[in-house]
């Protein structure tokens, strides 16, 4: 089936015209690259899953030893009724909070506490280390960070924790191989650590054994109640619990766009995320236990909204819009809209074409501010979820705020 | 000798890896520029389907299969690319005012000019098909493969590809045929 031969012929010696010749003088920096890339072991492939290992041994209890822990309970539940009037009052690990304290690790090395009202920064782990990457637990009492200087497959790294203050820091692993992401537990009891070929479950307090999910995670979220976690691979978005059981699909897209993660919703309920088609860029909203899936309409959209993330309170999105009517390449804006979609605001600067390299927004624990890092010197802002230019974030006193390739967690506070 | 490469790289060899992507390169990218007209969208692209190609090399089950492989990674990157940032593009129509004079010298920049238009006007998709059977010159159930369609959709999306291309040309002709004479740009 063809037109002619002629017309065949005419755009084969077109093409061949048009590609020119000469290599391309990028191949060094695609080496470069994949020297620091690792390589996805053969079986991992989810037509292939592999058992699930755990390491975690469940033995029998002895009549006796029920009996006891029974009375100890007891014990403990009466010494709770007597303490309960002492402890700080947390905050639930999901939902609106009181803005606490944007912790960051800064270019010097060490981690620092800065007060976003006055701009004061307090350095709260210092020292000869290279410190980074601290991240409040959600209760807004513990800090998990990384120690150490990463090599290019991201090894050499050890996974630190320490109480919000920067005290009582101690080591929770050995140096990291090919490390991915960590994320604490809802409870903020354990972390869970991703490296592309496991998730490995870890008890802050070492009572427990760690347990390990052999699934080649990209990126996870715990689900509320810590029993699942959701996670993304490159062929889409799965659940699985925590003991290893219950493995199940909940979008099978090898399109997500990896721009911009998706979003687990605070209540755990529905996960945001983006994918592309032709001649544009939509967010999808996908119920994680029913699969329904909805692509919420924007007004004003310019077919190119995409890569969202929640409010606390999960009625809420701040996601990325392309300039409308621009000529290539586009600027983009943050703009704020309810996750049903409708009317938006726009918050923050336009940002030119090329800052949406290393970009990353949440919102604030209470939910009125928005805390985005883009540009080309990865600057760091304050915007207000209602609308408006936004501030760019400085330090009256203290190490300039430019954290590089970290970025600032915000400590959540009871209200 | 490219079968022994492959083995080798995917076992982990990076040198292996570096001189099948250096035999590879000069055609991924001409064939990324072909389809997304555009060359920093084109190295974005080639970048992603070699940074994947070693990544999940591993998992390739027919090392044979290697090159078929490679060109559907560089499809799917080009759609992915194409589709990730809408380029507005500004496309002068010429009127018969701006036409340039016809004559015997300058009929066959015409024809490429024509072309180009043509060509640009297509979706990345149909481009692809275009590209990956006339220029890199496979098969059609090779160029099936590498798009993940069968071989009978392939052939009629080429088809289609084809006549658009040449119905712009057509249109264009028709155009120039309508001009007064002795009208210069």
């Amino acid at each position: 089936m063809t037109l002619n031969d002629g017309f065949d012929r005419t755009v084969s010696v077109w093409l061949d015209e048009q590609a020119g010749r000469g290599a391309p003088g990028y191949l060094d920096e695609i080496l470069t690259r994949t020297t620091r890339t690792r390589q996805r072991p053969a079986w991992s492939s989810l037509e292939r899953w592999l058992p699930v290992q755990t390491t975690l041994r469940l033995a029998p209890v002895p009549r006796i030893a029920w009996l006891l822990v029974v009375l100890a309970v007891i014990v403990a539940l009466g010494v709770a009724v007597l303490a309960v009037g002492s402890r700080r009052n947390l905050p639930a690990p999901f939902g609106l909070a009181r803005n606490g304290a944007l912790v960051y690790g800064a270019a010097d090395g060490d981690i620092y506490a800065l007060d976003p009202v006055t701009g004061k920064s307090t350095a709260i782990i210092a020292g000869p280390t290279i410190d980074a990457s601290p991240t409040y637990s959600r209760d807004g009492s513990r800090l998990a960070f990384l120690r150490g200087r990463a090599t290019a497959d991201n090894s050499g790294q050890t996974l630190m924790v320490a109480n919000a203050d920067g005290s009582d820091v101690r080591a929770l692993t050995e140096p990291l191989v090919n490390f991915g992401w960590f994320k604490w537990s809802p409870d903020g009891s354990r972390l869970a650590l991703v490296d592309h070929e496991t998730v490995r479950i870890l008890d802050v307090d070492g009572t427990t054994a760690p347990t390990v999910l052999n699934i080649p995670a990209e990126r996870m979220w715990w689900r509320p109640d810590g029993r699942e976690v959701v996670f993304q691979d490159p062929r889409g978005l799965y659940a699985i619990r925590v003991d290893g059981t219950g493995l199940r699909t909940i979008v099978a897209n090898a399109n997500i766009t990896g721009a911009g993660a998706p979003a687990l919703s605070p209540d755990g309920t529905e996960i945001a995320y983006t994918t592309a088609f032709s001649g544009g860029v939509v967010i999808h909203i996908v119920n994680v236990d029913t699969r329904q899936d909805r692509t919420p309409l924007f007004d004003g959209t310019t077919g190119v909204d995409g890569w969202a993330n929640w409010s606390p309170d999960g009625t809420r999105l701040v996601f990325q819009r392309l300039i409308a009517n621009c000529a290539a390449p586009c600027s983009t804006q943050f703009v704020v809209g309810l996750a049903t979609g409708g009317s938006v605001v726009e918050t923050g600067p336009t940002m030119p074409p090329g800052s949406d390299n290393d970009i990353f927004y949440e919102f604030s624990p209470d939910g009125s501010k928005i805390i985005a890092r883009f540009g080309p010197d990865s600057s760091t802002w304050i915007l207000e979820a209602s609308g408006g230019p936004g501030e760019r974030l400085s330090a009256a006193d203290g190490p300039p705020t430019n954290t590089g390739n970290d970025f600032a967690s915000w400590q959540r506070l009871a209200r | 000798m490219q079968q022994e490469l492959v083995e080798q790289a995917r076992r982990g060899d990076h040198d292996a890896f570096a001189a099948l992507a250096g035999a590879a390169i000069f055609r991924l990218d001409a064939a990324a520029r072909l389809i997304l007209r555009d060359p920093d969208q084109a190295k974005d692209a080639v970048q992603e389907t070699l940074v994947r190609a070693w990544r999940d090399l591993p998992t390739l089950r027919s090392p044979d299969r290697f090159d078929a492989w490679l060109h559907r990674l560089l499809y799917r990157a080009c759609i992915d690319e194409a589709r990730r940032l809408r380029r507005h593009r500004f496309d002068v129509e010429l009127t018969p005012i701006d036409a340039p004079a016809i004559d015997d010298t300058t009929s066959s920049m015409v024809d490429r000019d024509q072309l180009e238009r043509g060509f640009s006007r297509l979706e990345p998709e149909a481009r692809a098909l275009i590209v990956l059977h006339h220029y890199l010159d496979l098969p059609l159930p090779e160029v099936a493969i590498a798009l993940g369609i069968p071989l009978g959709t392939a052939k009629s999306r080429l088809h289609r590809a084809l006549q658009a291309m040449r119905a712009a040309l057509d249109a264009d002709a028709r155009l120039r045929s309508e001009l007064p004479e002795g009208r210069l740009a």
